[in-house]
């Protein structure tokens, strides 16, 4: 591997005329790049004809390969493979770089040699289109809100149109694109979510404001709207990934004046468009509120558990299930103890009150805990084995007809206990670990025993 | 070292503690017991016995490790650990006669564990005790056919 060479890696599909103007500002490079990587899953033929036009301009390799797949990270993580330089540059096919870029980013690399990935600028094809303008100034918000003097606070806004990752660091911590994330075909982020790997993995990264690439952006008040929504699905498995580690991240910036105010100069509006501008940036706001609520409304309900139990030998022959519980989502409600902290290390965990067992009080308060866990948590099958902290919650999903199950636990063998007795009698289904318990309690199931 | 626990129960068991304290006094004096008492207030001034009502869960995990005896209520919980850390506990069962629990289930719970050899009676040290040594315990599978049933319905 070069040290300080640069790879370019396009994917392409069917773009022709976009990808013909890429091909000539990159031939006409004020410093050439090592190589140019095109990953076309698009017409084989076209795409042929187009690269070999411009294979004579280059003064560098041109490789093109052909993939027949529609998984965008894919193909991101063939490029990555098939580059032979320290630094990979990703550029989308509908973009077109100032003639400058290569040598920018060279510059940069050779001035501060602790960074591991740079972003560059976006600019728009068409000035004095307000759907464009409004498709950036989104961007620069979302971007610069996250960015303060070149320095990148949170790396989520390392977008592929235009970055630079250093090899080196990728193979290190074994980064590639994760191709499992997106089960659509148009929802991808996954640079979003390489981003955050990288961050994860102590890598630093810088903006590069002079690297400017025009990009080609909705023009019409469809293209936008089609735009936001693509951008929303993609977003959604994204955001589920790095919920827990987000929650806690702080990240800082530009502030939205300076950020609105910048841009105001930048592209010489007036008073009337950027009103314009902020108005249709407020409406799309509102848009993507009714998307979400939208896809939240017709989620398919998902299954959910909710796991109750005490302590000492209640939590360990739940955990004796694990094979079975840990494919679903779950929220725990159990007493705070040693054991339950130390087996619950990473789940979701409700605290109910204690003693449990012959106090009225806090059967009282179990119950009301058990309406409010019900009503937030929404499960379809509560699952209990024992003690006396499952009969609130048994009662409460069978008056709301949630399923539910009891298991017996491996102690009972010619009696139940109370707490199976109650359940029993509420109509909860009750598994049984010993077989001669069946003639006392038929409506009961016997499948063996765990321990 | 020998290891005292009797769970997280919130009933007393006195009997144990005092019998293994006991115990180690007129067998191996100089040897360190110490002992998880549960709700049960003791102190002792003794220099080889120490007395806490609970251990952090890690610490009791290295505690049953490290010892010699492991001797416990005949709890699920304590005899399920003991078992994964690849020791045979040796126990003494709680009685509701004595108030020590709200019912005789460990009776019952004692039949079926000693039968698959994952504890042992407490009585058959006697007089061994100093020599005496938790058996390692061998790994039985069960619990499969109820997992697969729980697969399939829910």
């Amino acid at each position: 591997m070069n040290l300080g060479s640069l790879s370019i890696v396009v994917l392409t599909k069917d773009r022709r005329e976009d990808l013909s103007r890429l091909l000539y500002s990159l031939c006409n490079q004020t410093v050439p790049p090592n190589e140019l990587i095109i990953i076309s899953n698009g017409n084989k033929i076209e795409t042929k004809l187009i690269v070999n036009k411009y294979r004579g301009q280059a003064s560098f390799d041109i490789k093109l390969f052909h993939l027949k797949n529609n998984n965008i990270p894919t193909l991101r993580n063939l490029g990555l493979s098939k580059s032979t330089s320290e630094w990979i540059l990703y550029i989308d096919d509908d973009c077109v770089p100032v003639l400058t870029l290569v040598e920018e980013y060279l510059n940069n690399i050779s001035k501060n040699k602790n960074i591991d990935v740079y972003l560059g600028k976006c600019g728009i094809q068409d000035i004095n289109n307000i759907y464009s303008l409004t498709n950036l100034l989104r961007d620069r918000l979302w971007k610069y809100s996250r960015i303060i003097l070149n320095n990148i606070t949170d790396l989520e806004i390392l977008d592929t149109k235009n970055v630079l990752y250093n090899q080196n660091f990728l193979n290190k911590h074994n980064l590639t694109f994760s191709d499992e994330i997106n089960k659509n075909m148009m929802g991808r982020s996954e640079d979003c979510d390489m981003g955050m790997k990288i961050e994860k993995s102590g890598g630093k990264a810088s903006y590069c404001k002079k690297a400017l690439v025009i990009h080609k952006d909705p023009i019409s008040f469809k293209e936008y709207f089609d735009k936001l929504s693509i951008n929303f699905i993609s977003h959604i498995e994204y955001e589920k990934k790095w919920q827990k580690f987000r929650k806690n991240k702080k990240y800082f910036g530009y502030s939205l004046m300076y950020i609105i105010n910048k841009f105001k100069n930048e592209y010489k509006l007036n008073l009337f468009k950027l009103s314009l501008i902020l108005f249709l940036l407020i409406l799309s706001g509102f848009y993507v509120k009714w998307l979400r609520f939208i896809s939240n409304y017709f989620r398919k309900k998902s299954d959910k558990l909710l796991i109750v139990s005490s302590g000492g030998g209640h939590i360990s022959q739940v955990m004796l299930l694990k094979p079975w519980w840990s494919k679903y989502d779950r929220v725990f409600v159990t007493s705070k103890q040693q054991d339950t902290d130390y087996y619950l290390q990473n789940e979701n965990v409700y605290y109910a009150n204690f003693p449990e067992t012959a106090n009225i009080l806090n059967a009282f308060k179990n119950t009301l805990l058990a309406i409010k866990i019900i009503v937030k948590v929404r499960p379809t099958l509560v699952f209990s084995m024992g003690a006396g902290v499952a009969p609130p919650f048994f009662l409460i999903s069978v008056i709301s007809g949630i399923k539910n199950l009891f298991i017996e636990m491996y102690e009972f063998k010619s009696s139940m206990s109370l707490t199976g007795k109650m359940a029993y009698y509420l109509g909860v289904q009750v598994i049984v670990q010993h077989k001669q318990l069946l003639k006392k309690y038929p409506k009961a199931i016997y499948k063996g025993s765990l321990i | 070292m020998i290891f005292v626990t009797v769970g997280t129960n919130k009933y007393k068991f006195k009997r144990l503690i005092h019998l293994a304290m006991m115990m180690r006094d007129k067998y191996s004096p100089d040897e360190t017991i110490i002992i998880q008492s549960g709700v049960y207030n003791l102190k002792s001034k003794k220099r080889n016995t120490i007395i806490s009502n609970y251990f952090e869960f890690s610490e009791m995990i290295s505690l049953i490790k490290k010892s010699r005896l492991v001797i416990s209520h005949c709890g699920s919980g304590t005899v399920l650990l003991t078992n994964t850390l690849g020791k045979v506990p040796f126990v003494l069962v709680r009685n509701h006669r004595n108030e020590e629990h709200t019912n005789n289930h460990q009776e019952q719970l004692f039949d079926s564990f000693i039968k698959d050899n994952r504890v042992e009676r407490l009585g058959i040290i006697g007089s061994n005790f100093a020599s005496a040594i938790s058996k390692e315990y061998k790994n039985i599978v069960k619990g499969n056919d109820l997992l697969t049933y729980l697969n399939n319905v829910y």
